[in-house]
């Protein structure tokens, strides 16, 4: 059997196992949209904690592995505030009763910290999934973990585009490109996916645009309990599901093209 | 204001003693009289006491500890006016580059309260405040510049004189031994700078000790020191540099070839970045990935800590 062939069979398996990313229904669930309000209060509630944590952190500084930690912790809760900044840092460390020149601990300023928070979301992602994806689709799961994702930016959604902007910075980009890749690995390792072929890389690229628009989106919504971000995430999936189905047409017109090819080949004699 | 007087009384008396001695001799007769007799120091040493005087470098000479100090003194006696003029001379003015990304890195924030040790003549402790008063608008920054060497001081209380820092509390002068900073309390210091200086010192782990005394709980040190280039052809033509070139430009320039010989030959002598950062951790300070950043190929490195 030819490489070509071989080739050609896999594709053909990728395409049929791709079904289960089809989002051809039109999402409702109430689950669903109620986890993405939860999931908002969840993060305001420990950032109301978060002064409380400042002043353990402060007794307890005899862990010093922690102290770098402890003061970008506290500093997430002035971001608000002053923004993805140095300034944030140093305000923190003050409130924390270290010198504000410890700012000099995160050399990168703001991009220390947004790589913290990107970092404790992901550590929190499958803490606050647990439990709540038995009984759902594949499309509902990777569905609620987005909802879910995104819900851990909305205390922050209006310094949301400051932090883009650090991210999008050339000396950032390997971060953010990295912290996205973690992402939607994550949400699909967590809806269940064990794929082992192309459709791997295909799932996680067609989900990293779904997640980076809706994120997009996000910035700019200001409706209660961002309901247009969750409609502008159910549009998205139905063009993903669109597309892959547009997609997998596309590879079985060509996966008969590359077979007739083939047969005129042996039809000519020449055996593959 | 105490204190400025009893400096000026020190100085005083320092500039006596520096004048009963012919001041720009005194250090080559000391190293050559150190040449004659080290063989002898050395037996009376084994017949006495070798084991309680140990030996510490000097340049590429071994002198006994105790001696040290006043060779290092010597040398920055005889170089002081000249000072600034040959770091130009000799670097063709990078170092001024080295300093002020040194102070960028420190960023200092309004308010902060720095230890400018082995910061004679001024050059770090002006670039700090005026960092403060450019970037933050700030005029609360304080800086203690401490020296070993009145002679060093007195150049940068000169410098100090002609700008608006003069006269206010924002700088003071203090002389004495980095390895002992008896008159300043425990965590009293929010930043604690030496540029160029710890390697003249006799015992760098006790100036480690002493900057980790006296800073305040998340306070950060920082060095900026010449060091190890790893590059072997940049070393080589560095090597030609150092050992040729410089020290025929001391005498040319400061008249004093020996003083800048020392020089060179204690960068040589000064452990390289990994062990410097090694001995900064064992100070007890937290240091934040590899723990320095090398500056020209690495003949100069920042090395940074925090006390926490």
């Amino acid at each position: 059997m030819s490489i070509l062939q071989r080739t050609l069979i896999r594709q053909g398996a990728s395409a049929l196992s791709r079904q289960s990313f089809h989002f051809t229904k039109r999402l409702t669930h109430p689950i669903a949209a109620r986890t993405f309000t939860t999931s908002i209060t969840v993060r305001s509630e420990s950032q109301s904690s978060a002064p409380e944590t400042s002043s353990t952190s402060t007794t307890s500084t005899t862990e010093p592995a922690k102290t770098p930690e402890a003061i970008l912790k506290t500093a997430l809760t002035l971001v608000p505030q002053y923004g993805w900044t140095t300034t944030s840092i140093a305000k923190a460390a003050e409130s924390m009763g270290y010198p504000s020149i410890i700012h000099g601990m995160f050399p990168n300023g703001g991009a220390d910290l947004i790589e913290y928070f990107l970092q404790d979301c992901l550590n929190k992602l499958p803490l606050e999934l647990e439990g709540r994806m038995e009984g759902l689709s594949t499309t509902e799961k990777v569905r609620l973990g987005v909802l879910t994702r995104l819900g851990m930016i909305a205390p922050y959604v209006d310094r949301w585009p400051e932090a883009l902007a650090i991210m999008g910075q050339p000396s950032n980009v390997a971060m953010s490109l990295g912290h996205l890749a973690k992402i939607v690995d994550e949400i699909w390792y967590l809806a269940g996916d064990k794929s082992a072929d192309m459709n791997w890389y295909t799932k996680r690229a067609s989900l990293m645009g779904v997640y980076t628009t809706t994120e997009l989106y996000m910035t700019t919504d200001k409706t209660p309990n961002f309901q247009a971000t969750q409609k502008f995430l159910d549009r998205r999936f139905e063009d993903a599901a669109t597309l892959g189905k547009a997609s997998s047409e596309v590879l079985q017109l060509a996966e008969f093209g590359a077979k007739s090819v083939l047969g005129l080949i042996a039809s000519k004699g020449y055996r593959m | 204001m105490a204190t400025r007087i009893a400096l000026q009384q020190v100085l005083a008396r320092r500039s006596l003693v520096v004048a009963s001695t012919s001041r720009t001799a005194a250090f080559s007769t000391m190293t050559k009289a150190l040449h004659q007799h080290q063989p002898q120091h050395n037996n009376t040493n084994n017949t006495s006491s070798s084991k309680s005087e140990p030996e510490t470098h000097f340049g590429f000479q071994n002198v006994p500890e105790n001696m040290k100090e006043a060779l290092v003194k010597q040398v920055f006696a005889n170089v002081a006016t000249k000072y600034d003029v040959m770091n130009d001379v000799m670097s063709g003015g990078v170092h001024r580059l080295w300093k002020d990304h040194f102070i960028r890195t420190l960023a200092p924030t309004p308010g902060t309260k720095l230890l400018d040790v082995a910061g004679g003549t001024g050059d770090i402790a002006m670039r700090f405040l005026d960092y403060c008063k450019e970037t933050h608008g700030d005029n609360t920054a304080q800086v203690t510049v401490f020296d070993i060497n009145p002679n060093m001081l007195q150049v940068g209380q000169e410098r100090f004189t002609k700008t608006p820092y003069h006269n206010t509390s924002q700088v003071s002068f203090m002389e004495g031994n980095a390895e002992n900073l008896e008159h300043i309390p425990d965590n009293s210091m929010d930043a604690y700078t030496i540029a160029f200086g710890i390697r003249n010192c006799t015992h760098v782990d006790r100036v480690l000790k002493e900057a980790y005394r006296v800073l305040k709980p998340g306070g950060r040190f920082m060095c900026l020191e010449f060091s190890k280039v790893e590059n072997p052809v940049i070393s080589k033509v560095y090597d030609v540099f150092s050992f040729d070139v410089i020290p025929a430009m001391g005498q040319i320039v400061a008249n004093d070839r020996d003083s800048y010989q020392y020089l060179v030959e204690s960068i040589r002598k000064f452990p390289p970045q990994k062990e410097f950062a090694k001995m900064i951790k064992e100070a007890g300070f937290t240091v934040m990935g590899q723990g320095y950043e090398d500056l020209t190929f690495g003949v100069a490195a920042i090395h940074s800590g925090f006390k926490l």
